[in-house]
């Protein structure tokens, strides 16, 4: 996990979307990916995106969670003892995660089902705690609701590559549209799209072409 | 004289290794205070270094130190008459030389003379030293310190139309692939050239490594510890327990041709200046 | 040859260092090998001289060995066909024929997919196009169903090619067969096209009656609900249309539906010996593991319980692919254990596994892949072992 940024020192007067702010919301998206990049959260990359409405159902969902509970916390920081901060920062996450479920629950029952226990294991998803831990126990609130807006929608956008390629080729489909049927064309659907290692090899590639892209090199 | 010399310098045993069929010299066998070893077998059996690990292998820290028997004479020569003898009986071998034969010249000797009208042809490398483990010098160069032999075979740098499929028995070659005959007839003498006989490609583990190091060694692990830098890894496949000859013949048999001796040399140094 | 020679020297230049098309210099260097060995010389200092031995040689005595698995599958192709549609006497030509329309397009699909991205990834990371893949192109065809679409296999190798090797960094760096991880991804993908009754291709041919394609695993497999003696069900199946294909005999000499050089343990083992004679492969490999899945198939019947496993041990070794994988896919020297001693414990390995994966899977009935593709992923952990021991060795005669 990258603490970099959790280092930034902030001036009184500086906007909100200042220069360093707004980098709090695109590294996340590319050179501090919570997936790609720090490797978080992969179960419910692998669990939730068969499909791309389910990803971006469950993208809202976590994007949602971060960004509050960021706020809630660092508004909170300087009254956590420290001692116990874990669990008051799991409270607070559940807290959201439970309203966000209820009103999947309520508003569109059918995702919710097929969601299942993937919305209540936000609670446990490490991006949420890593940022609250990394970022929102030592920032100011404004920052630190960037900082959780960003990381959930660099988790948003991994999840939606994955659903995509895997609905394309598994099922043919875009968020259930039959894009080869519609072209005229029959497709056999590839069943290894549809397995957990389908998402396990699109995260590979994924990750391959981002660190091609910025020239990773392994350190030793 | 000379073995008794040694036996002053060093607080060690001395060990004297000779081939096991031949016949003892009275120099040897009644030699005190030596070890006699015999060995016998193919190439690299006379590489020092095969023959101190199955002797007592060098762990970290030991000090070895080899010596040939010509050394040993000089050694005796000049502690008997004072005189530090550089004469050296030099071979001059290899299938382009007209009359091979030993010749009586001094160390660092210039080789043009024994050469030159004695070629059959003239596009020709002259080694100092065997095939194996010796080092090109030219026609004009000049004797190695450590070689009692010089080597002249026909250079090899010509193109040879699909030459990784004909078949036939000329070439040499350890393995019995495809078209490569030389099996067939062993006792057969053949030209060797310098030719690669292909390029270099990625490491391809045939096993074949193994098959011609008579020695309690990993070469292709040593070999991949020391491209990677890995000290602490080369120490433990038994750095110290090689020098390059011993794995000359690795890098001969070597499919991917890669330069092991070079390589070898390359963690040896790496080790010692850490 | 001269006139060749000349040609190619005058458009080497383009592609050396500082030339107009530097960027495909390993392209170029790939065709030029392959025409000529190299004019290059053995440096000043080490080894003067080379063994004749390169990899392009090695490569296509790996090809050589499996021949007589390719003719015989081309063959066998036809005479399924022909079994199938109830003609038993058709002529060998058109046996042949039949087989060569169906297996010449999958070759050529698998090596064109496949040298293609491997000219590409040679230019992109600017390394020499290993001869790798003359042997992996050839594997993929003889691992697939005959009646397998061609749109399949291409997709299958450059699946395997891509994922299966050059993520890793290309050739001698992958850590699964390559040619197993194109079957597997068909096994997974597709799997309604590569099981069942794909084994024999019927074209338009109508199937005679009382046929079936049912594999001699899928019919042991049956037999555990059923249980009837598998040996019995070997020698009744295909009665009418094609009596006696399950026997031992037919089983050995591969006279059976399945992929397309898989069938024969006989040409597996001429392949084997070939192999074995030349130094390609590893004879401990080969051995142990016909020799591991024997002993598990024996000690299974020792165990019994259920049809399957009370099949006599020596029909492990003649049905499925165990063959073909013990002799062409196991002894992939890239993959397997690096070891001398850790070969023994890989090929034993694989043995077992494929026994055990077959008898108590019934979801996979062919272990042979899988069981190789475990073992692969397991070989450096067994060198591991090994290369510990030979340290362990060193460190206790050590004194400081």
């Amino acid at each position: 996990m990258s603490t970099a940024v959790a280092e930034v020192v902030e001036k009184k007067s500086e906007p909100l979307f200042s220069k360093k702010n707004k980098k709090l919301i695109t590294n996340p998206l590319d050179i501090d990916n919570p997936i790609t990049v720090q490797v978080l959260g992969i179960c419910s990359a692998l669990a939730v995106t068969t499909q791309m409405k389910p990803a971006l159902v469950m993208s809202i969902a976590l994007l949602v969670v971060t960004t509050s509970s960021n706020g809630i916390i660092s508004l909170l920081r300087n009254t956590i003892p420290s001692r116990i901060r874990i669990i008051v920062q799991l409270a607070i996450v559940s807290l959201w995660v439970i309203l966000v479920d209820q009103v999947l629950k309520a508003y569109s029952y059918e995702l919710w089902k097929q969601l299942s226990v993937y919305v209540g294991l936000i609670i446990t998803n490490c991006i949420v705690m890593g940022r609250l831990e990394a970022f929102a126990m030592g920032n100011k609130p404004g920052p630190s609701l960037l900082d959780g807006f960003g990381n959930g929608l660099g988790y948003g956008l991994i999840l939606l590559i994955v659903a995509f390629f895997r609905e394309l080729f598994g099922g043919g489909a875009i968020f259930g549209f039959k894009v080869f049927d519609a072209m005229g064309i029959h497709y056999t659907g590839n069943g290894i799209m549809l397995l957990p290692a389908g998402a396990c090899f699109i995260v590979g590639i994924v990750i391959w072409v981002q660190r091609s892209l910025n020239g990773y090199r392994e350190t030793h | 004289m000379g073995i008794d010399v040694l036996k002053k310098l060093t607080s060690g045993t001395v060990h004297i290794n000779t081939h096991s069929t031949s016949e003892i010299s009275t120099v040897f066998s009644q030699a005190k205070g030596a070890e006699v070893n015999k060995f016998s077998g193919p190439h690299p059996a006379g590489c020092v270094g095969v023959q101190i690990h199955h002797i007592d292998p060098i762990n970290k820290g030991d000090v070895v130190w080899t010596i040939n028997p010509f050394a040993v004479i000089q050694l005796g020569k000049l502690f008997l008459n004072g005189v530090y003898d550089t004469s050296r009986i030099l071979a001059i071998t290899g299938s382009e030389v007209k009359n091979p034969q030993y010749y009586k010249t001094y160390t660092g000797a210039s080789i043009k003379k024994f050469i030159e009208g004695n070629l059959t042809q003239d596009h020709v490398r002259v080694i100092s030293g065997n095939p194996l483990t010796g080092t090109a010098i030219g026609k004009d160069g000049h004797v190695g310190f450590f070689d009692h032999q010089i080597t002249v075979l026909p250079e090899g740098d010509y193109y040879e139309f699909v030459g990784w499929i004909t078949p036939g028995a000329r070439k040499v070659s350890f393995q019995r692939s495809l078209g490569l005959l030389s099996f067939l007839s062993p006792g057969k003498e053949r030209v060797v050239d310098t030719n690669t006989h292909g390029e270099p490609r990625a490491f391809v583990q045939s096993g074949v490594f193994e098959q011609v190091t008579p020695m309690d060694v990993l070469p292709t692990h040593l070999l991949k510890s020391i491209l990677a830098e890995d000290l602490d890894e080369m120490e433990a496949l038994g750095i110290y327990e090689v020098i390059e000859e011993d794995l000359a013949l690795c890098e001969f048999v070597d499919v991917s041709k890669h330069k092991v001796q070079e390589i070898v040399r390359e963690g040896i140094d790496l080790i010692q200046h850490s | 040859m001269k006139f060749l020679r000349n040609q190619l020297d005058k458009v080497k230049h383009s592609f050396e260092k500082g030339g107009k098309l530097e960027k495909y210099y390993y392209a170029y260097e790939a065709i030029d090998t392959f025409l000529f060995a190299p004019n290059s010389t053995n440096g000043v200092k080490g080894s003067q001289i080379r063994d004749a031995i390169d990899l392009k040689r090695l490569m296509i005595t790996v090809i050589v060995a499996m021949v007589p698995c390719l003719l015989f599958g081309i063959w066998n192709v036809g005479h399924q066909h022909f079994l199938a549609i109830g003609q038993p006497d058709a002529a060998l030509g058109d046996k042949i024929w039949i087989g060569a329309i169906q297996v010449v397009p999958i070759i050529i699909i698998s090596y064109g997919v496949g040298l293609g991205i491997e000219f590409l990834f040679a230019t992109l990371r600017r390394h020499p196009v290993n001869e790798g893949y003359l042997v992996t192109g050839m594997l993929i065809p003889l691992v697939m169903p005959p009646d397998i679409p061609l749109w399949q296999v291409a997709v299958a190798t450059a699946f395997a090619v891509v994922i299966g090797k050059e993520a890793f960094g290309g050739t001698g760096m992958n850590v699964v067969n390559i040619a197993l991880t194109a079957r597997a991804f068909l096994y997974f993908a597709y799997p309604t096209d590569i099981s069942g009754s794909v084994w024999t291709y019927l074209g338009d041919g109508q199937a005679v009656a009382g046929y079936s394609g049912a594999t001699p695993l899928s019919i042991a497999g049956d037999a555990v609900t059923s249980g009837a003696n598998v040996v019995e069900s070997f020698g009744s199946f295909g009665a009418g249309w094609n009596d006696g294909v399950y026997t031992l005999s037919n089983l050995f000499m591969g006279l059976r539906p399945g992929s397309i050089g898989e069938t024969s343990t006989l040409m597996c083992l001429i392949g084997a010996a070939i192999l074995i004679a030349t130094g390609a492969g590893s004879w401990k490999i080969i051995v142990s593991v016909f020799g591991g899945a024997y002993l598990m198939g024996l000690f299974l019947n020792l165990v019994g319980g259920n049809a399957f496993l009370e099949m006599p041990a020596h029909y492990h070794l003649v049905i499925g692919g165990l063959a073909f994988g013990a002799v062409f896919m196991a002894t992939d020297p890239v993959t397997a254990s690096q070891t001398e001693s850790g070969k023994w414990v890989y090929g034993l390995l694989i043995g077992m596994f494929t026994v055990l994966i077959r008898v108590f899977n019934p979801a996979y009935p062919e272990g042979i892949m899988l069981a190789i593709l475990l073992m692969n992923v397991f070989s450096p952990l067994i060198d591991y072992f090994v290369v510990s021991a030979n340290k362990k060795r060193r460190l206790q005669r050590a004194t400081v």
